[in-house]
């Protein structure tokens, strides 16, 4: 009881300091996005001012209707959407059903097709950008959905994770799916794909959220205006001759918006997700 | 029940159940197999091999070179220049960005008020695009207009000056990892256990040493991940210069995957680029083998 009183007094102290500390902190880190957000409710004269300012005079919605009606931004939104939610089922599924694979059946060489994998992730994909272009387009698959699509598919961290998750399910599930004469492929569904729900949200998050922000890929395989995704639209939205901050900022915000929400909402599910994928050997 | 025994006893049945046995693991794994092999393997492979061919403008090897384009590569100044700037960059953005959110982490993860509300918005430059962040850095960083140049009271042309580039590039980058190395540190620190931090209490240890003699040890595992993380994003970046630099002024941000880039997509000079993928590999590859000789003896595995 004395104990206990010793650390309700030690954190009364340091729980406010470390609070103050911690929302400045907050405060500098979002300062970016804080300033994008302000700037994109400014007329371009105002932003072309000096001494810049922070705190737009009026609330100017021209760069939002620039935006939102002087470019395909729609469109790129869209773009964006499908190839986000499509290369992320089709990861999930591919991802958990080699996990499933790891975790639960026996066959040859299991050992040496889960590192082979696994050891994917070591070799930089930026450098084999070329090659991958190259193979991409020999498909005709340049400026099309699949095209933008198809290397996401396969990612052998997210096999990782579920495998990890996976394994810390007990064996008893399956002896006994095992016993009342379950095939792999019902076990499989109905069993460990309910258990596996947490991990496959977090999971789910954090793909689309990393292909909704794609950048490198998307750029190089489309090459009409109507298949461009969101982020590199927005880049687009100035020229080298002429900077359209305003409208610019406007787009960034419209882009921000459904990963902050996401990110906001599921804070924890990120975390968990992160958690069940680390290295425990 | 009965009626399946009674079916999988016939012999022929039998016989096709257990070569369904062992080609089902199989059919998991395949589609797996197949897109790592055709995204990863293959052009890792074809990548190296096509290195020492000469290349035509559709990208078709042609004729067996040599080393020709590693000769061609190695007399380049450039590329030497794009060495220097992508372990320059590395050096700049690595060791900063970890501590930084090695401190963060810390720090939210300390019980206080409104910690909720901060571990969301050390989270929330991870849900920023390189795109996004670029079009606001170059606003921000602006030397006329921008409010950072305003505030810290200098004029310094981050993206325009051959001496700043690199250097604005870096705090972009720096500000730009702080969610994902937040993330894994917080996750991290978050299941370090309990009952040590207890014990430690019990020995009268403070904050700061709780910190140094307990949790840091407990989480090098974690840091090493993302050192190495770090290291490989460092010495691949690319993106920003796509946006932001496009490899200038006078090639002070030409990176190494820039390069590759753009002898590639802009000069058609596909042997090249094939040939500098293959140095890349061999740069991070030793940099990743000296890193694992350091895990021997700096992380602790519980």
């Amino acid at each position: 009881m004395k104990k206990h009183n010793g650390t309700m007094e030690k954190k009364g102290k340091s729980y406010y300091i470390t609070g103050i500390i911690t929302i400045i902190l907050a405060i500098i880190i979002l300062l970016p996005i804080i300033y994008c957000f302000f700037v994109s409710f400014m007329a371009e004269s105002e932003i072309n001012s000096y001494p810049p300012k922070f705190i737009p005079k009026s609330l100017y919605f021209g760069n939002y209707i620039q935006v939102l009606c002087g470019t395909l931004l729609g469109r790129f939104s869209i773009n964006s959407i499908i190839l986000a939610l499509f290369a992320t089922v089709a990861r999930i599924v591919i991802a958990c059903t080699s996990a499933f694979a790891f975790s639960f059946l026996d066959f040859p060489l299991k050992k040496f097709f889960f590192f082979l994998i696994l050891a994917s992730m070591v070799i930089p994909g930026d450098a084999l950008i070329v090659t991958n272009y190259l193979t991409v387009t020999s498909f005709n698959l340049m400026d099309t959905y699949l095209g933008v699509m198809i290397v996401y598919f396969s990612d052998a961290m997210y096999m990782f994770m579920l495998r990890q998750y996976m394994k810390s399910i007990p064996p008893d599930f399956r002896d006994a799916s095992v016993m009342d004469g379950c095939g792999n492929f019902r076990f499989f569904t109905s069993i460990i794909m309910p258990i596996c729900k947490p991990i496959t949200i977090s999971v789910f998050i954090s793909s689309f959220v990393g292909l909704w922000n794609a950048y490198v890929w998307p750029l190089l395989i489309t090459n009409t205006p109507e298949m461009r995704t969101i982020q590199v639209g927005i880049t687009m939205l100035s020229t080298d001759e002429n900077t359209a901050f305003g409208a610019t900022m406007a787009g960034a915000i419209i882009v921000l918006i459904p990963t902050i929400v996401i990110f906001v909402l599921f804070k924890e599910k990120i975390i968990s997700g992160v958690t069940a994928g680390s290295i425990k050997g | 029940m009965q009626q399946m025994s009674a079916v999988s006893h016939t012999p022929v049945n039998k016989k096709r159940q257990q070569v369904f046995q062992r080609i089902e693991p199989f059919l998991y794994l395949i589609p797996c197999l197949f897109f790592v092999a055709l995204f990863v393997y293959y052009p890792f492979i074809k990548t190296i091999i096509n290195s020492f061919f000469f290349i035509n403008k559709e990208g078709i090897a042609h004729r067996f070179a040599g080393f020709t384009n590693y000769i061609q590569l190695f007399q380049d100044k450039t590329f030497y220049v794009a060495v220097k700037n992508s372990l320059l960059y590395t050096l700049m953005v690595v060791p900063s960005s970890l501590l930084l959110s090695l401190i963060l982490a810390l720090i939210a993860n300390k019980k206080s008020m409104l910690n909720k509300v901060s571990t969301v918005a050390f989270l929330i430059p991870m849900a920023v695009s390189v795109s996004v962040a670029a079009m606001i850095f170059n606003l921000l960083l602006n030397p006329t207009i921008g409010l950072f140049d305003y505030v810290a009271n200098i004029s310094i042309p981050w993206f325009t000056d051959s001496h700043y580039a690199l250097g604005g590039l870096a705090i972009f980058n720096i500000w730009l990892s702080i969610g994902f190395n937040f993330l894994f540190f917080t996750a991290a620190i978050r299941n370090v256990p309990k009952d040590v931090i207890e014990s430690a209490d019990i020995a009268g240890a403070n904050w700061i040493q709780k910190t140094i003699h307990i949790v840091i040890p407990l989480i090098s595992p974690t840091l090493f991940f993302l050192f190495c993380m770090a290291i490989i994003g460092g010495l691949m970046m690319v993106s920003p210069v796509l946006v932001l630099t496009k490899g200038g002024p006078d090639l002070s941000t030409t990176t190494l995957v820039y390069l590759m880039y753009t002898q590639a997509y802009q000069n058609g000079n596909y042997g090249y680029s094939f040939a500098l993928s293959v140095v890349i590999f061999v740069i991070v590859g030793t940099l990743l083998a000296l890193s694992f000789k350091f895990e021997n003896k700096g992380v602790y595995y519980g």
